[in-house]
């Protein structure tokens, strides 16, 4: 086992999907330890496949491993070329990082499903879905070329699509799923029209390596890379919900939470950074206008998102704005071209993210309840999911030591002293904001008297199989940071910290920045204490601060209004479009193209038949007309 | 093998005549025997497509060849002969022709009124559809041509759904009347068009291989090619002369609408690459921008139509023809991976269509109405007609994995290969719109909360589900495993004069 | 010997009576009686021609009886239709048979 088996790890789910979508209904248990087997494998096999991946180590560089095996090949007549397509896998260190965090995610949260989903009526299909679902997200990590990754991008959308609307006898769902779908759908367009353009004036391959290759000595036109990277883009901010396609990431929260937990949090919403991080080299070879465009997509995304999240109420919305808020960042980072901030930041994000979703799961569980306003000390009944989330909510603020704060100061330095001095502020000020909604929203749920005690008394600590995952979650989100140290990494058997593992150019190792972590950690501490005095008790500063700048407020509880903007759009423009070329279609092109001309023939038709008097004398003389007339053409033509 | 080739159109016309002596007091007995000869076309058309070897030679396989009319009068020696074989583009046509008449015994199994009359005109056309797809005589493709356009009429008229909605109504003989005018007044520009070719390459013969080496004068082929465009592109649902279709399919019944949308329109496209491609090559280099510029209005005004209908089989009708749009833009980018994608997604529409009509079929012989508004979490009574359906969306979409996936990615390839980026980046918008409404009728009818109304729906009939299991087989074999299509196609599109590289 | 001139004079004068006739009456009878005077014109100018043209042969006398045979069938079918005519509607004016059309 090694390198060359790669393909079993996403191949294992596959075979699961399979399996459980046609015996499923037959299995004991409807299969879910099917499932839970074959993530659980596919967690194993990620560590010879980087055992081999570190057995290559050269000094502090790692060779990637590839294999890839014909899909479909044919000549093209005349070229003298063939046009192939290939399926295969990758592994260089972002891979492994995806790897470890999709597997090891999948399987917390499908172990934490087996409470979670207990007694629902389509529990086999949701571990059906799961294993189609962590399939397709590791063949998107692994893929070799484009197509392959497209293949495994649109699966997830598709697994995707399916886990929201999993509910989806409620209407909210159906329509939250759909939305899902559709709006990642408009930015999988520019996805495929960039891979075409890049194979159109490529190397007759859609394999990323040889492209990254053939860019790097000079083979595409630099506004042309620019154009076909800015469409790669576009796939990216539909997949990662960055503005303006986020809308669909809030109300995908209808879905199971443990279901956000993967797909929402975790994994596929960073499948955009990892498009970006793995096609860097392109968008630094592009014109510098489009790493610019990705960084200031990413921090409106910051800004919105964490505006977004003071005003909201459902906590899972909350997580999930933050979700946005974590995703903005790495894609200020990656616009920065700085991978290892990124990626590291996506490494810690899943494990605490994932913790808050799935702790926010154990409440709703528990009390049935998923409103804020209804929620209230549940830290006396619910101690370990409290003290979970609680680590989680330090993380996402990121207080030194928990793992957020590692990743979010080197995102921070990297801004720093890459970037104009105000992206670094406006940076630093989403992270008091940040500090203030994640208080809020620990606060109101976790502290202080219950607002309703009827959900109070329904609370209660859950079994071990969802208090287990939050357990070894909670760890990793503690301990997850530590691997930016040269120390620890080497202990683990890697040549040093994060930074030499995952980088573009060169490794780099662990540099401590007082300045930034203080600055830091005083905004987002002080986003906390500012937070605890709004919201402590019974919120009075929070509700009169919020009447005094009533228009902000209503504003961001209403999203800026940015989802009502597209519902008009799509009401009246889309829909209009619609129902304008279907009247077009049949009343101009059927009824007046194609019964019209039907009724000229018939009209003509109707309109010469009355020349049938039926009247003897007319048509006598319409005859000797006709011979007089004949005779009087002869007479000349004979003249 | 080639009498198995000539099998497939015996057994559709032997069958005939079996039906006619059946008493109609025992339509059990016609429908196992509809049964038995779409099983039989099914199993040969899979032989022929599995054994056809795709490498070396001209292409054309299991070639027989009879003569009919020969040194007669104008007609030189081999005049006009009964020329039957199989190309790469044969192949997977053949397959499709058999698995969709296969499934569509199965979906018109309850047909209750005059079942053997419907047999005998359903396997007629499928004879004539047959014989389109290996005819390698010009004369009698157009004869064939003729046979699997005709008795469409009837099929309509007399079995079809007359339909009332809120601001107009089509009865099913206005859609049989539309169509068959429309069809029939394509056929007049093709006939015209045969006769010029036939006087022009002056070798007294129809053989279409002869033909292909006759060098035309360029501009005769400008100005005939435009015939051969317009005549066959009514068939294919060519904007704008597709309002046949969605009419035409709304009409018919279920087992109709599948051989119409899946095989049927496939006709259109086909004739336009076997005979205008492929004999008038430079012709069809001159109107290739017009092709393409018609290909890619349908399949974008197909797309956005398709989202305003609320009625089913319009949504359906509407997809049809925003997907032959892609296949034209196929043709029209007059490259080697172009034209292998129309090939494939005439092969994808015709299965994943076929699957579509099965389930709004399925739906409308237990519910009786087809306007998605007035369903609503059907999803909840029939899990499995939703699971069908779905699929079936989703390789209309473009889902990877599905067929077509592989078909459109090719047609998007091609067309910006060719350099008409422009119609690349309407052709992908247009199947997102795809995904928009597809998911929007998903959303609509069979998800959210059931309405009460329909909580007595029963899932689809053993026999349906089979039909579908059937087509499905086909879209995953062509999504997850295009190649012995691909190989099969291109080996025979590369010798199609004027494809470029 | 007459010349041919008069025959064929005396033949344009009953011809262009029976044409007069056939265009302006309106009475059945009377149109079929101005029919039959076109006939006979053409059958003087048969006659003549045949004489002057052709003398050692028949043929145009000939073909002035066939005329003369068909005209008697014609007058006999004619008068049938006429007769019903009136029978069933008691009309004999032509513009008032004008069933026949669209």
């Amino acid at each position: 086992m090694g390198m060359d088996q790669a393909w079993l790890i996403p191949a294992i789910p596959a075979a699961a999907f399979v399996i459980l979508l046609i015996f499923g209904p037959y299995l004991p248990r409807k299969g879910d330890w099917l499932a839970i087997a074959a993530i659980g494998t596919s967690f194993i096999l990620v560590f010879p496949v980087l055992a081999d991946l570190l057995d290559q180590a050269d000094g502090t560089t790692y060779v990637a491993g590839e294999k890839a095996w014909e899909w479909l090949s044919f000549d093209l007549a005349g070229a003298g070329e063939t046009f192939n397509i290939e399926i295969g896998f990758y592994v260089d260190p972002i891979t492994i990082v995806m790897l470890a965090v999709v597997t090891l995610i999948a399987l917390m949260v499908q172990v934490y499903s087996i409470a979670y989903m207990k007694g629902d009526s389509r529990y086999g299909w949701y571990f059906t879905a799961m294993s189609l679902f962590a399939a397709s997200m590791l063949t998107l990590v692994l893929a070799n070329n484009l197509l392959l990754l497209y293949a495994g991008w649109e699966a997830v959308g598709f697994c995707s699509f399916l886990l929201i609307g999993f509910w989806y006898e409620k209407r909210s769902a159906a329509e939250a799923a759909k939305k899902a779908f559709i709006t990642t759908r408009i930015g999988d367009v520019g996805l495929l029209i960039g891979i075409i353009m890049l194979w159109l004036e490529g190397p007759n391959t859609f394999n990323i390596q040889e492209i990254i290759a053939f860019a790097e000595e000079g083979g595409y036109e630099t506004t042309y890379l620019t154009a076909a990277v800015l469409f790669l883009f576009m796939g990216a901010l539909g997949k990662s919900g960055q503005f303006p396609l986020h809308v669909w990431l809030p109300d995908a929260m209808e879905g199971p939470t443990p279901v956000s937990a993967l797909i929402h949090a975790a994994t596929m919403v960073v499948a955009g950074v990892y498009l970006v991080a793995r096609m860097l080299p392109l968008f630094e070879l592009a014109d510098p206008i489009a790493l610019d465009i990705v960084l200031v997509v990413g921090l409106i995304t910051v800004m919105i998102s964490a505006t977004m999240g003071l005003a909201a109420t459902d906590i899972k919305r909350v997580i999930a704005y933050s979700t946005l808020n974590s995703l903005g960042l790495m894609f200020v980072a990656l616009g920065s071209s700085a991978v290892t901030a990124a990626m590291l930041y996506l490494f810690v994000h899943a494990f605490f993210k994932a913790l808050l979703f799935l702790g926010a799961g154990s409440v709703i569980h528990a009390t049935e309840e998923q409103d804020m306003n209804r929620l209230g000390g549940l830290a006396a009944k619910m101690p370990i999911t409290a003290a979970m989330f609680a680590i989680g909510t330090l993380a996402m603020i990121g207080i030194i030591p928990l793992s957020g704060f590692w990743a979010k100061d080197e995102v921070l330095a990297v801004t720093r002293e890459e970037q104009h001095i105000v992206v670094y502020l406006v940076l630093l000020s989403s992270l008091f904001i940040t500090g203030l909604y994640m208080t809020r929203l620990f606060v109101r749920t976790f502290l202080f008297a219950p607002r309703e005690q009827e959900v109070y008394d329904r609370a209660h600590e859950n079994g071990l199989l969802i208090t287990v995952p939050l357990l070894i979650l909670g760890l990793l989100a503690t301990v997850g940071g530590f691997v930016v140290f040269d120390e620890v990494g080497e202990a683990l058997g890697f040549a040093g910290g994060f930074g030499q593992f995952v980088f573009l150019h060169e490794a780099h190792g662990f540099e401590f920045h007082l300045d930034v972590a203080v600055t830091s950690t005083v905004l987002a501490g002080g986003g906390v204490v500012f937070g605890w005095f709004l919201w402590r008790d019974k919120a009075e500063l929070a509700a009169s601060v919020r009447d005094r700048f009533a228009p902000i407020s209503t504003l961001l509880a209403n999203r800026y209004y940015i989802d009502e903007i597209y519902q008009f759009a799509i009401d009246h423009i889309v829909l209009g479009a619609g129902a304008l070329i279907a009247w077009f279609d049949r009343v101009v092109v059927n009824d007046a193209g194609v019964n019209g001309s039907a009724n000229i023939g018939y009209l003509a038709g109707f309109e010469a038949k009355f020349l049938q008097t039926g009247r003897l004398p007319n048509y006598a003389l319409a005859i000797v007309a006709g011979i007089l007339l004949l005779s009087v053409v002869m007479l000349v033509a004979l003249v | 093998m080639e009498f198995v080739l000539l099998a497939l159109i015996v057994i559709p016309l032997a069958v005939c005549p079996l039906f006619m002596v059946i008493p109609s007091q025992y339509p059990q007995l016609s429908r196992y025997l509809a049964a038995l000869a779409g099983g039989a076309l099914f199993g040969l058309s899979l032989l022929l497509f599995v054994a056809y070897e795709f490498d070396g030679g001209s292409g054309l396989r299991y070639e027989l060849q009879w003569a009919w009319l020969e040194n007669i009068g104008f007609l030189g020696e081999n005049g006009i002969t009964f020329y039957l074989a199989l190309d790469g583009i044969g192949a997977p046509m053949v397959l499709l022709n058999g698995v969709v008449i296969f499934a569509a015994v199965f979906v018109s199994w309850n047909l209750a009124n005059r079942t053997k009359d419907f047999f005998v005109l359903l396997f007629l056309l499928v004879a004539g559809v047959y014989g389109v797809f290996i005819s390698q005589d010009l004369f009698f493709f157009f004869f064939w041509y003729e046979v699997a356009v005709l008795p469409m009429f009837l099929l309509i008229a007399v079995w079809g759904t007359s339909s009332e909605f809120k601001t107009f109504a089509r009865t099913k003989e206005y859609g049989a009347m539309k169509l068959t005018l429309m069809l029939v007044g394509g056929s007049v520009l093709i006939w015209v068009a045969i006769m010029a070719l036939f006087i022009e390459a002056g070798a007294g013969t129809y053989d279409m291989t002869v033909l292909r080496e006759a060098a035309l004068d360029e501009d005769f082929q400008k100005v005939v090619y435009p015939l051969f465009m317009v005549g066959f592109g009514v068939l294919a649902g060519m904007w704008p002369l597709h309002t046949w279709s969605p009419d035409g399919h709304v009409a018919a019944p279920t087992g109709v609408s599948m051989l119409h949308a899946g095989v049927l329109m496939k006709l259109g496209a086909f004739g336009i690459l076997r005979v205008g491609m492929t004999l008038l090559p430079e012709g069809a280099e001159f109107w290739a921008p017009v092709l393409m510029a018609i290909g890619v209005t349908g399949a974008v005004y197909g797309s956005i139509s398709a989202l305003a209908q609320t009625d089913l089989k319009y949504m359906v009708g509407y997809s049809s023809v925003s997907h032959m749009g892609f296949v034209l833009m196929g043709l029209a980018s007059m490259n080697q991976i172009g034209v292998n994608g129309a090939v494939l997604q005439m092969f994808a529409h015709g299965a994943m269509t076929a699957l579509m009509f099965t389930s709004v079929g399925a739906l409308y012989d237990q519910a009786h109405i087809r306007d998605m508004t007035q369903f609503g979490g059907i999803a909840k009574p029939m899990p499995r007609h939703t699971a069908f359906f779905t699929i079936a969306g989703l390789s209309s979409l473009g889902l990877p994995g599905l067929a077509g996936f592989v078909a459109e990615f090719h047609i998007f390839v091609g067309v910006f290969e060719a350099g008409y980026w422009w119609a690349g980046v309407l052709g992908v918008i247009s199947a997102a719109i795809t995904a928009t409404y597809i998911l929007r009728m998903l959303a609509k009818a069979y998800f959210g909360p059931l309405n009460e109304k329909w909580a007595g729906l029963k899932e689809m009939r053993l026999g349906e589900q089979f039909a579908a299991v059937l087509l499905i087989a086909m879209i995953l074999l062509m999504g997850l495993w295009p190649a012995p299509f691909i190989d099969r196609i291109s080996a025979t599109v590369e010798m199609i004069p004027g494809i470029a590289g | 010997m007459i010349p041919i001139d008069n025959f064929l004079v005396l033949s344009a004068i009953l011809f262009s009576l029976g044409m007069y006739g056939v265009l302006a009456r309106r009475n059945a009878v009377l149109i079929l009686m101005s029919v039959e005077l076109m006939l006979q014109a053409v059958v003087i100018n048969f006659v003549a021609f045949a004489v002057y043209l052709d003398p050692e042969t028949f043929t145009g006398i000939i073909f002035g009886i066939f005329v003369i045979v068909i005209a008697a069938a014609e007058v006999g079918l004619a008068l049938a239709i006429i007769l019903r005519l009136f029978r069933n509607r008691q009309i004999s004016n032509v513009d008032e048979a004008d069933l026949l059309k669209w």
